[in-house]
């Protein structure tokens, strides 16, 4: 597998009213200036200007809550379109940090969080067994295999 | 009943207590818990929004651990929940997906059928025949607490898949946690806008973390408004959200009414006469100090 598969259905998208029930009850449109996903739909879809998207840090302020696509009146898939053109971006390099150190870090010990002694400790006093080991060789592989090879490479 | 447990990552590095109450909550109501080796779900907050592939591929090698040893699986994390089950939807629906896993899979002797299935903790714990033992064997009611429910958006969404049923705009709500609450001895309340959003990723995702509080802010406001004195969530994002979120709130508006947090883990093992010293309740930002 590799590229990016398109993870919505276009066509639905012919049908967007620009209502902006998405923007409206979307939690990030309501704090971030410049985050608005009625106004992504339009640029990316209607209007066909799809690189400029692409190049934003804006778009990665979604948080995936999906009250979006719940609430749309065509019941369109706009989660599923916001989770695309972050994978577009991503692929153009396009990614905030916070979410790249975290993808490298599942590579390389399997979990998106680092224990520390702190942790080793507490869980020690607690009873709690020490945490398992996930085999992360294997991990790292089924993640190149599965085509996410140059984000891992690049340091 | 046997079933395989997947904490994800953030209760047993971040949350150690947590697990203790899940693993407790399970011993007293004759769950047995199965500790597999699982690897970040990984969550759709996070490798899904980058590359949906590799995030469908490792959530696929987590169901195969479990489905090996004939086990489904129990969540107590909104995140893992919505990408396991919805990675499980996926796979049942989209041949040509499956068949790409399955690919990758077989070159580490592991397959996937999908048979296995895969339950957030208070879908459990709001069967009748838990709600009836847990009331049976109720050790310190939580009286005086006038709690909310806060699930989780990925506990919800989509419904089609998180709550096998259409969605419903009116009642977008499961009523799992109130059943547990309840048969727990709570008041359960209702508060607007009681399905929306914490916060947690934006600034996870991002660092904006005033905006993300700002999100966390109107919440608690309508919390605040219905007056609970308690909150009850099912996801560790959710939680650091909440009472974190309120601890640093607090520092810029000394005089902020606060609403102590909990797992529903935490709370079920508490009233069935687990020691709150031994689920590390006290480390909770903002003190617990009804109980």
């Amino acid at each position: 597998m590799s590229g990016t598969p398109e993870l919505f259905n276009r066509k639905d998208f012919y049908r967007c009213l620009q209502c902006a029930i998405c923007t409206g009850s979307c939690p990030a449109a309501r704090v971030i200036e410049g985050f608005n996903p009625r106004e992504y739909i339009l640029k990316y879809i209607l209007y066909g200007e799809q690189e400029e998207l692409l190049k934003s840090d804006m778009i990665w302020c979604c948080t995936t809550c999906q009250i979006c696509q719940e609430r749309c009146p065509h019941g369109i898939d706009i989660s599923g379109f916001l989770i695309h053109i972050m994978n577009l971006a991503a692929e153009r390099g396009n990614l905030p940090e916070e979410i790249l150190k975290e993808i490298r870090l599942i590579a390389e010990t399997g979990r998106s969080i680092k224990p520390t002694a702190h942790t080793v400790r507490i869980r020690e006093e607690l009873g709690l067994k020490a945490l398992e080991q996930p085999d992360t060789e294997e991990i790292r592989n089924i993640l190149r295999e599965a085509g996410l090879k140059g984000m891992l490479d690049q340091k | 009943m046997k079933i395989s447990l997947f904490t994800g990552c953030v209760i047993p590095i971040r949350y150690p207590g947590m697990e203790v109450s899940i693993r407790e909550l399970a011993g007293k109501l004759g769950i047995e818990l199965v500790d597999m080796k699982f690897s970040c779900c990984p969550s759709p907050t996070g490798l899904k929004e980058v590359h949906f592939d590799s995030w469908l591929t490792l959530a696929a090698r987590n169901l195969s651990l479990a489905e090996d040893q004939g086990l489904d699986i129990v969540t107590t994390c909104s995140g893992c929940a919505n990408t396991l089950r919805e990675t499980a939807c996926i796979l049942k629906n989209n041949t040509g997906k499956l068949l790409s896993v399955r690919k990758v899979l077989s070159r580490y002797e592991m397959d996937l059928k999908g048979t296995g299935k895969i339950f957030n903790l208070p879908e459990l714990l709001a069967r009748d025949e838990y709600l009836d033992l847990m009331e049976e064997k109720l050790i310190n009611p939580l009286i005086n607490m006038r709690i909310g429910t806060h699930y989780g958006c990925h506990y919800l969404r989509p419904a089609s898949v998180m709550l096998d049923r259409e969605q419903d705009t009116y009642f977008p709500l499961p009523e799992t946690m109130e059943l547990v609450l309840e048969s727990l001895g709570a008041e359960v309340m209702e508060y607007s806008r009681q399905e929306l959003c914490c916060g947690a990723a934006l600034s996870i995702n991002t660092g904006r973390s005033e905006e993300a509080l700002q999100i966390t802010a109107e919440k608690l406001g309508w919390m605040n408004e219905a007056e609970i004195n308690a909150l009850a969530v099912t996801c560790p994002a959710c939680f650091t959200q909440f009472d974190t979120g309120q601890a640093l709130l607090k520092r810029k508006n000394r005089n902020m009414r606060t609403i102590p947090v909990f797992h529903i883990a935490e709370l079920a093992a508490y009233a069935l006469g687990s020691d709150p010293g031994r689920l590390n309740l006290n480390t909770h930002k903002i003190k617990p100090h009804f109980l």
